[in-house]
């Protein structure tokens, strides 16, 4: 895909030019017509992606079995990246919204190439992934030491009662 | 005190796939660090990470300091754990304190040192991140498909789920709190 494409992307930020074009080099461009699906949850994940134009529903299962949109990914977000650590399969079913989506696609067996040959800009993808990762970690246990406290908050203001 | 060499790092998930010459580099990063008493504390919580722990004996615990209370137990660590290695990926504050239970020898690997690696793009270094991203990465999908059901839109419980169903939501929402940070199932 071209580079130029990738150059807005705030996450690649770092990214020198010369890195740029190498990663547009292992990554493809895509369309998806409004409505398609991305990927499918329960599915094993072999890319992860950036939305270059248009915008990505998140879509998970809601209460009485409805699927819900829970999030709309918009130009210049990464979604997938997991998987493109462990492979493993998708938690949510993504689609492309209203106006359809480009997408700049990372496949895991080309980074995993790049990775296991030691390239320094697959380190630089790495890091990249790797302070995403920490971060969902610990939005995570904030949302969670959260519930735990209002609880604990909750059941503490019965007792005084 | 037993020499630091690349036998005792072997037993840690996160050198998987570390050759001998990629351990040996890496020894540069590690010191020891022994807990002798009981209670004797490893790090305070909302400190900043400089280093990530190996338990090779002993137990600790790591626990949520409360105002209003005694502290709350989030997880037990024995041997073959690894404690605070999130700081090798990104700085931040320690979450939870960590004392130790029983005596305890633990290997320190420092987050400078580690860092200097990272930096000259070793290769070693980035089999580490990658391992830690793939433990994160599992720990993440069990939290995070609690949080979409039960948080978010709170969709009634399987039968596979009814053996948490007597506990509360918080008491669920600690457990799956303390699985994040490594607690043994």
């Amino acid at each position: 895909m071209d580079a130029n494409r990738l150059r807005f992307v705030e996450l690649f930020d770092d990214f020198s030019d010369r890195e740029l074009e190498l990663l547009a080099g292992i990554m493809n461009a895509q369309r998806f017509p409004a409505g398609r699906v991305v990927f499918s949850k329960g599915q094993r994940a072999t890319a992860c992606y950036v939305v270059i134009s248009g915008g990505v529903d998140v879509i998970v299962e809601g209460k009485d079995a409805q699927m819900s949109v829970v999030a709309t990914l918009t130009p210049g977000q990464m979604f997938g990246e997991i998987a493109l650590v462990d492979g493993g399969l998708r938690s949510a079913t993504c689609v492309a919204a209203d106006k359809g989506a480009e997408l700049a696609v990372l496949g895991r067996a080309e980074f995993e190439q790049i990775f296991n040959a030691g390239s320094p800009f697959a380190f630089k993808v790495m890091d990249l992934i790797a302070a995403r990762v920490v971060d969902r970690v610990r939005d995570a246990a904030k949302e969670l030491l959260g519930v735990f406290l209002q609880e604990r908050k909750s059941q503490a203001q019965s007792a005084d009662r | 005190m037993a020499e630091i060499n690349r036998s005792r790092l072997r037993p840690y998930p996160i050198f998987r796939g570390c050759g001998p010459d990629d351990l040996d580099r890496l020894l540069s990063c590690v010191s020891e660090r022994k807990l002798t008493s009981a209670g004797q504390l490893l790090f305070q919580e909302k400190v900043p990470s400089d280093s990530a722990f190996l338990v090779e004996s002993g137990l600790l615990v790591a626990e949520l300091p409360l105002d209003d209370s005694a502290p709350v137990e989030m997880a037990r660590m024995g041997p073959g754990s690894v404690v605070g290695e999130l700081c090798l990926i990104t700085p931040g504050l320690r979450s939870l304190r960590v004392r130790c239970l029983q005596p305890s020898s633990l290997l320190r690997l420092d987050r400078e040192k580690f860092m200097a690696f990272r930096e000259a793009g070793d290769r070693a270094a980035y089999t580490v991140i990658r391992n830690i991203c793939l433990t994160m990465c599992d720990r993440l999908r069990n939290t995070n498909e609690f949080i979409e059901r039960e948080l978010n839109h709170e969709r009634p419980l399987r039968a596979s789920e009814t053996r948490i169903e007597k506990q509360s939501l918080g008491e669920r929402a600690r457990q799956y709190l303390s699985d994040l940070f490594g607690r043994k199932k």
